[in-house]
Formats: C-alpha cells, structure tokens, sequence
C-alpha cells in the first residue's frame, strides 16, 4: 500500500488542473460572492444618492404609479384623514418601505407615512363623490370604510370590473394606508415593530409531528434548500465518480496501465485514486454549498426572500456522512465500469445504470419539501442508491428520526462494502490489462477471479 | 554451467501459466545473470509477453516460481526495475515533466530529484523545448523517447523492455541502442522481448527462443549461430558460381542480385574467398556468410516442434 500516496497526490493534482473542476469549484463561488456584493453595493450607492436628493418627486418609488385608489372615511373618529394633510417632504418616499429594514426606525416611518401615498390614494368626502371618479377611469378601486369599521374591520371595495393584478394592488395600496394611518401616532420604534409585523403579519409554519420530533420550515425556503442540497451534493459526487471512471478508462485506453501495474498493485491504485478524487469532491462541495448557504442567508436580509431559513449542525453532519459513503458506492462502482470498460464513451454510456436509479429522488422534490418525513422521501431514504441524495435533502429541511437513520446508514455501509469487494475484484490485472470490454456473461467469472 | 539463483538477477523455473484451456506458458524454466543483455525471442502470442508480466508480478503463475535479484519480487525490488511494455502509452493530457516525474516517484524517488532528473534527461535527448507540452503535442517519435525516459529514470538495475525497437526510426533505434549499451556497460541488467533476429545478434549475450509457452532454443548468441548457422556464403557479382571448386548448389535471390552458394563437406567460406580472388573472370561486389534469419531459425526450430531440441541449450 505504500504507493497509494504518490497515487493520490498525483490525481488530486490533476484534478485541480482541470478547467472545469477549478471553474466551478472556486471560480463559480468567487464570481457569485462578487456578483452579489456588487450588486447589493451599487443598490446601496444608488440608494444614498437618492436619500441625499432634495430634489421634488414625481410619484413614489416602489409603489405602483397607475394605480390609484380612493376611499371615504365614514369612521365617526374619523381615524384616515387625507394623505396629503399628513407633514412630510417628497423626499421622503423615494424608498419603498420594504427596502429600509436594515436602517433606523425613524426613517421607516418616514417612508411609509401616508403623506408618501398621496399620489395613489385620495380622499372622498362621500360615496357618490368617489362613485363618480370611479366611473371616470380616475380610480382603480374604491373604498368605503364604514363607521363601525372599529368594531368589525370590515371595508367595502368596489371595482369597475374584476382584475386580480388590480385588486392586489389596490389591497396592497389600502392595507399599507390604513397601517400607516392608524399608527402615526406611535414612536418610532413602536411603529417600526408594528408596521413591519402587521404588514406582514404571519409567515405559516408547517408542523409535522413525527415520533416526537418536530419539524418546522417555511416550504418555499424548504423547496430551495432540499434543491441546493440535492442538485450540489449529486453534481460533486457525479462529477467526482466521473472523473474517477474516466482516470482508470483514460489508464487503460493510452496504455499506461501496464507500465502502472509494474509499480503499484491495483488496490493501492484504486484507493489513491478513491480518497484523491473524494477530497477534490469534498472540497467542491464546501465551496459550492458553502457559497450557496452564506448567499441564501444574506439574500435573507438583502432581497427579503428566504428568511428564517437555518441549516443546524446536526443536518450537516448527517449530510457530510451520506456524502462520504455516498462517494464510496458511486465511485466505486464508476471505478469499476472504468475498470471494465475499454474507452471512456462506452464507460459514459454504461454509468447511466449507477446515475439513473441515484437522482430518481429529485423527480420527488416536491414532495422532499412538502413532506420530508412522508412515506415516498422516507422509502427513498432508506433505499440504499438513493439514500444518499434523499437523506441529505430530508436532513437539510426536517429532522430524521434517528431508528431510520441507523437503518439506512447501516443499509448503505454494507451496500458500501460490497460494492467496494466488487470494484475490488474488478480493478485487478486481468480486467485492466483487457484490450476490450468484456461480454455481460463474463463479468461473473471476472469477479470470482 | 547453471548459476544458482541467488546468483541471477532473474530466475524462472518450471512456470506454467494457463487462462482457462488454453496454455500461454508451459513450463518454462531459464535465467537471467546480473550485467547481461538477454533477449527472449518468438512469434506473436509465444508467450513472451505473459512470461515478463509474471517475472514483474503483474500476472500469478499457475505454477512454478520466479524470484527477482534473489528473492521474491517485493515492491522495494519492483522499484529497481524499469519496465517497458510492447502496448505502451502515456497520459496523454499531462505534461511531460508531470508524467515523468510521477512514473518515477512510483518507483520511490523522490518529487524533486524525479524532476531533476527528467529535465537532465529530456535535455539529454534533445526535448528540452518540450518539457512542458503536454504528451499529446509530441510526435511518435518524441513519445518513445519519452517512454524509454520514464523506463529508466529512477535508475534502475535491470530493465525490461518489451519490443524496444517496434515503430522506430533508425535514428531512433539507434539512440535507443545506445542508450541500452551505456547501461549495460553501467552494469544494469537489460532483458528484451523481440522477434527482430538481427537486433538480438548485434546486442543479446544470451537468447531464449519460445514457441506455444515452450522453451524451444537457450543458450548465448554464438552457441546459436554455430548451430544454425549454414555452410554457405552470400555472394554478390558475376561469374560461374556453379563452376567454383567445393559449391554444392546455387540460390539465386528473389530479387536476383545475389546467390546464396550452399557448400560441400570440407569447403570452407575462406577457401571459396581464395578461389574468388585468384580468377579474375569473377567480380565480387559483395561476400559475406550466409548467417539464417530468424524466420529460418524459427521454421528450423519450431516448425516441426521440436521442443526437445532447445533443452540441450544453456
């Protein structure tokens, strides 16, 4: 074995020649990071610009210009006066109020005050008067809000005719008014707290209660992950497989094998070969999915989207397990295909049978985000061809019951194994040395030696 | 004289090596002496290739045994051999120092001293422009050089080199001979697998014919000379060859430039020469013995299957 690691240096080197390895595995991260720093710095310069302009506006940003709604305050309270009474400066609204989270609470009030809205929503004093401007085209909807509209809540809209894009315009528009109305008079701090909740006011967690152990994720942030966790670990363990069949069938087609074999036996050249592409596999994985992680939490922050999404340790553990004994079955059986085969296009059409049944989960994403613990994500999981990618995608949304995650890891170890005694029977001097591919009906008499 | 086998840098005996019903090698038995050119001889599918990948432990004989420097071929005594096989390849999108220094790193030396090495030798044989282009970019003839580099860069003790002269140039072959020959000289052991004749007479101490596995002529190369070699000469000119004194029959070449004259009992090549030189009716361009090719060597040897033959040999 004392040869396996000049075998391994040998192939991780090459593997960090290659254009496409290095591409993606630090090129691609580095031009991410660089893509999305710049833009969130461009969008904060471009920002700072304007909220230095004192310049009067047209319109305010963020918000839709054709738009325009109208309403009559019937409240005898009269809780919703004309925007434009409210003080303000134009200035003031270039932002949308979503775009502020990150700055102080005085200026979200700002932003979203009623005076900001002034362009898309007018007062009536009567319903007949806003009727009229209904009918003229001058309003999209109309709202009555009514005197009990304390006690009830309830607001009477009306439409010239049903448009869903509209009428959530026209809702979004009234919503953020009635908010805006009814909390200026907190603090600032207060406001912040309650503008920003109420305007959103639940994100529904789903709940599955399964042996005890909880899960809870939002389902969109739920389908990104279990993709980005799928798509990255199956591409690096492919990609890594890939290149380990193509190393032994590239051996074999230039002849070089032989002159190999006079200096290293055929385990100590499978195992070099099987840790030095492991490694590069592993480190693509950390870059790409490390990357990908560290953009999906900011995104949070920055874009709004995919907040509250969190990977605890215990998902990464078990991710990093599956990809480690994921890595020894595909590559091993890739190695053995390369071991077996004469060139590297037959080896490429004979490893469809390894990677078709392998990526069969991600045909049921949907049902990986939507029910990670449900029977199919679960069967998939234990299975072991599919467990890897089944296992990492269930562990990065929901946690795994620990009686089926002993079963499939006990599964997938002896599935390791196995394979490994068979690429271990394959990669030896008989098959290396063979000139051709042999026949399905002698591959038997090849592993029994 | 047989040496032992402690003596020999290689020594097989009685290996017999089958795959499934059919017998590539049967039960061999020859050495090789330290500090020898040894040349194995015989047609395609003799035998030849599975004999060296079991001297170099690629291939298990069925049965007999093989030891190496003395012993059993253990990976340090794997390291001070150098092995070129017939079907012989390097990576191909690797550059040439990579790969060199790679090959020899697999025989233990070290990353540094492989890559001085390969650049002192690369220069050596005139690419040293290439010693970053990857092998893909040289020409058949760059890549054999190459092959011989990597065969021979961890300075091995003995070398085994299947076919060595196959596809080359004569300025090639040349250059392969003679880097052979300083190696030889340098005591290095070197075992050739070929079935040009002509190569073996110029270079091999000793030869090993084989034919279906068997063993068919041992011996060294003038042993095998003497016995095969005819009573005749190679004459080239004109002239009655028929009338000369002591010429048996005359052959006359395909392409009808030379005879062949076949001699009787108690004519010698020198006696014919003098007969020559003294009639002036006779113009000789070109005289020389009549030395068999190794197809007629082999026909005469093997053809009938005439194994018992070659055991007299060695």
């Amino acid at each position: 074995m004392n040869r396996w690691m000049d075998v391994f240096r040998y192939e991780l080197r090459l593997q960090f020649r290659r254009k496409a390895y290095v591409f993606l595995t630090f090129v691609l991260p580095v031009l991410a990071l660089v893509a999305f720093f710049g833009y969130q710095t461009i969008r904060d310069l471009t920002r700072g610009d304007e909220t230095e302009t004192i310049e009067p506006v047209v319109g305010d940003a963020g918000r839709t210009r054709t738009t325009v709604i109208g309403y009559v305050d019937q409240t005898p309270q009269g809780f919703f006066p004309p925007p434009e009474r409210y003080p303000g400066e134009p200035g003031d609204c270039r932002i949308a109020p979503d775009e502020v989270q990150t700055v102080n609470a005085e200026l979200i009030k700002r932003v979203s005050s009623p005076y900001c809205l002034r362009e898309s929503v007018r007062a009536f004093d009567s319903f007949e008067a806003g009727q009229q401007a209904l009918k003229s085209g001058e309003l999209d909807a109309l709202y009555i809000i009514p005197e009990n509209y304390a006690e009830t809540g309830t607001i009477d809209l009306y439409i010239p005719s049903l448009t869903i894009d509209t009428s959530q315009t026209a809702s979004r528009l009234i919503e953020d008014f009635i908010f805006a109305s009814l909390l200026y008079d907190t603090e600032p701090e207060v406001y912040e707290e309650l503008y920003l909740r109420l305007r959103n006011p639940a994100n529904i967690h789903a709940h599955t209660l399964v042996e005890g152990a909880v899960s809870e994720q939002d389902e969109d942030t739920n389908f990104a992950l279990v993709y980005a966790f799928g798509l990255i670990l199956m591409m690096s363990l492919f990609w890594g497989g890939g290149y380990l069949m193509q190393s032994v069938v590239q051996e074999k087609e230039s002849r070089v094998i032989e002159i190999i074999l006079s200096s290293v036996r055929p385990v100590p050249l499978l195992f070099g070969k099987i840790i030095a592409m492991g490694l590069a596999a592993i480190i693509q994985v950390i870059t790409l999915l490390g990357t990908t992680l560290y953009l999906m939490s900011r995104a949070g922050d920055t874009l709004g989207v995919l907040q509250g999404f969190s990977i605890n340790a215990s998902s990464l553990a078990i991710a990093g397990v599956y990809f480690v004994l994921g890595f020894l079955m595909f590559g091993s059986l890739m190695a053995a295909i390369g071991a077996l085969t004469s060139s590297v296009r037959e080896s490429q059409n004979l490893v469809t049978f390894v990677t078709l049944p392998a990526v069969v989960p991600f045909f049921f994403l949907t049902l990986f985000a939507e029910e990670p613990n449900g029977a199919v994500a679960t069967a998939f999981s234990i299975i072991p061809l599919t467990a890897p990618l089944s296992m990492i995608m269930r562990a990065s949304v929901t946690t795994i019951p620990a009686g089926q995650l002993a079963l499939s890891i006990a599964l997938l170890t002896l599935t390791v194994i196995g394979v490994i005694w068979l690429a271990g029977r394959l990669f030896r001097v008989n098959t290396l040395l063979m000139g051709k591919t042999p026949r399905l009906k002698d591959i038997p008499k090849l592993i029994r030696g | 004289m047989t040496a032992t086998s402690n003596d020999c840098a290689i020594s097989v005996q009685n290996v017999t090596k089958r795959y499934g019903s059919f017998t590539a090698v049967s039960d061999l038995t020859f050495e090789v002496r330290p500090g020898e050119i040894f040349a194995m001889l015989g047609p395609n599918g003799a035998g030849k290739t599975t004999t060296l990948r079991m001297i170099l432990d690629i291939l298990k004989p069925d049965t007999g045994s093989i030891t190496v420097f003395g012993g059993p071929l253990t990976d340090a005594a794997k390291d001070r051999i150098g092995y070129l096989p017939e079907e012989r390849g390097l990576y191909r999108d690797v550059p040439v120092l990579d790969v060199l220094t790679y090959l020899a790193q697999l025989k233990g030396v070290s990353h540094a001293e492989a890559q001085r090495r390969a650049i002192a030798m690369l220069k050596q044989v005139g690419l040293e422009a290439n010693i970053k282009s990857k092998v893909s970019e040289l020409s058949k003839g760059m890549q054999q050089k190459v092959q011989i580099i990597a065969t021979v860069l961890h300075r091995p003790d003995l070398v085994i080199i299947d076919e060595p002269f196959a596809g080359l140039d004569p300025v090639n072959t040349q250059m392969i001979k003679d880097m052979l020959y300083d190696m030889n000289r340098e005591g290095v052991t070197i075992v050739m697998s070929t079935h040009q004749m002509n190569h073996v007479e110029e270079m091999a101490d000793r030869l090993l014919m084989i034919d279906h596995g068997h063993r068919v002529l041992y011996g060294t190369v003038q042993e095998v000379r003497e016995r095969f070699a005819e009573n005749a000469v190679v004459v080239e000119g004109t002239g009655d060859w028929a009338a000369l004194p002591g010429v048996r029959s005359v052959e006359v070449s395909e392409t009808g430039r030379e005879v062949v004259l076949h001699l009787g009992d108690g004519a010698t090549p020198n006696a014919i020469m003098q007969a020559l030189a003294a009639n002036p009716t006779y113009q000789v361009r070109r005289f020389e013995l009549a030395v068999p090719s190794l197809t007629q060597i082999f026909i005469q040897v093997a053809g009938g299957n005439n194994h018992g033959h070659s055991r007299q040999g060695g």
